[in-house]
């Protein structure tokens, strides 16, 4: 790839999968995707509003994981260029958790998930939140095995 | 009918994808759509399965995917065929997706014989891990020129598509952007 054209450069490697090189999406990731529809400030103001309704910390950084999950599930209930954002971010974080449970990859070192709980609407929880290996799965490929059962 | 099959991207095209991919106007337009909204449900949902389904059988392909490109990710409207992580994330993240270099495609129609021989794909892991080998898509592009993702066909084996396959991907598309903007258009 020439050009990475999503937020996860400064990831650090630890916790990346294998042979996909994706990193935990985290909360810079969301941050660096609101700057670049909202700007600066006002990605400020609406991280802080989504910390708010979440019971989250507003400087607390970084966020777990599940944190940030639950982030993005707020964005995606919003609407307009939120929207977007939320629904993005679910996707690369259920992806890299769906791999790393396939791979057994072990986790990057994180804050524990805030215990506070959420009006918004809660994703499902995620397995990222313990430094733990996760026993390796076979793999599984990305075509059915019986494509008419799809 | 013409569908590129380059084997490398000139340097500025991934620059001109990227330009497109967080595009607002783009993206307002996928908003507007309702296509980053959960998945639809319904007739409209059993519509796009069905049509995938035949995109599929019609290029005797194994997988066939309706996908909306966001800004970070591909968002998998419909699928036939899919499994695994990209099944049930309904997406993968967009540096990944081979959709979105039919943003950088004047003709709107993308066929990649072998993806291991694609320069552009070299360290893509859909190729790599998944094993994904060949690939042809059509842009959807709306009536108002905006490209919001691509309907396409994968398979497991190289080989290439005919023109004819070209053709009814592109006739797809169509059909595809036309339900979407009706929906839409219902809705409103």
């Amino acid at each position: 790839m020439r050009e990475r054209l999503t937020a996860a450069a400064g990831a650090s490697a630890l916790g990346r999968i294998p042979g996909y090189d994706l990193a935990a999406p985290s909360d810079t990731d969301v941050r660096f995707a609101l700057e670049r529809h909202f700007g600066r400030e006002e990605a400020d103001d609406l991280w802080w509003e989504a910390c708010a309704a979440l019971g989250l910390p507003r400087d607390r950084r970084p966020l777990a994981l599940p944190d940030v999950e639950r982030v993005a599930a707020y964005f995606e209930c919003q609407t307009g260029m939120l929207r977007i954002v939320g629904r993005s971010m679910l996707i690369r974080i259920r992806t890299y958790a769906l791999l790393r449970e396939r791979r057994g990859v072990v986790a990057a070192p994180s804050p524990p998930p805030s215990p506070a709980p959420s009006p918004a609407p809660s994703p499902a929880p995620s397995p990222d939140t313990a430094p733990e290996a996760v026993p390796p799965a076979a793999p599984t490929p990305a075509l059915a095995a019986d494509p008419s059962a799809s | 009918m013409t569908a590129s099959s380059a084997q490398s991207t000139p340097a500025g095209d991934d620059a001109r994808i990227a330009a497109i991919l967080h595009d607002p106007a783009r993206l307002g337009e996928i908003v507007r759509l309702g296509l980053a909204d959960p998945l639809p449900t319904g007739s409209a949902a059993d519509a796009l399965r069905a049509l995938v389904r035949h995109v599929a059988q019609e290029c005797d392909a194994p997988a066939a995917v309706v996908g909306v490109l966001l800004d970070d990710a591909q968002h998998v409207l419909a699928a036939h065929g899919l499994d695994g992580a990209p099944h049930l994330a309904h997406g993968w993240p967009v540096e990944w997706s081979f959709c979105r270099l039919t943003l950088a495609e004047p003709s709107g129609v993308l066929a990649i014989p072998d993806t291991t021989r694609d320069a552009r794909l070299a360290d893509n892991p859909i190729v790599r891990e998944e094993g994904i080998r060949a690939y042809l898509g059509a842009a959807l592009r709306t009536s108002g020129g905006h490209v919001l993702g691509a309907l396409c066909v994968l398979d497991v084996v190289p080989r290439h598509f005919p023109a004819e396959h070209a053709t009814l991907l592109r006739a797809l598309a169509r059909e595809v952007v036309a339900r979407v903007e009706g929906a839409a258009a219902g809705a409103a």
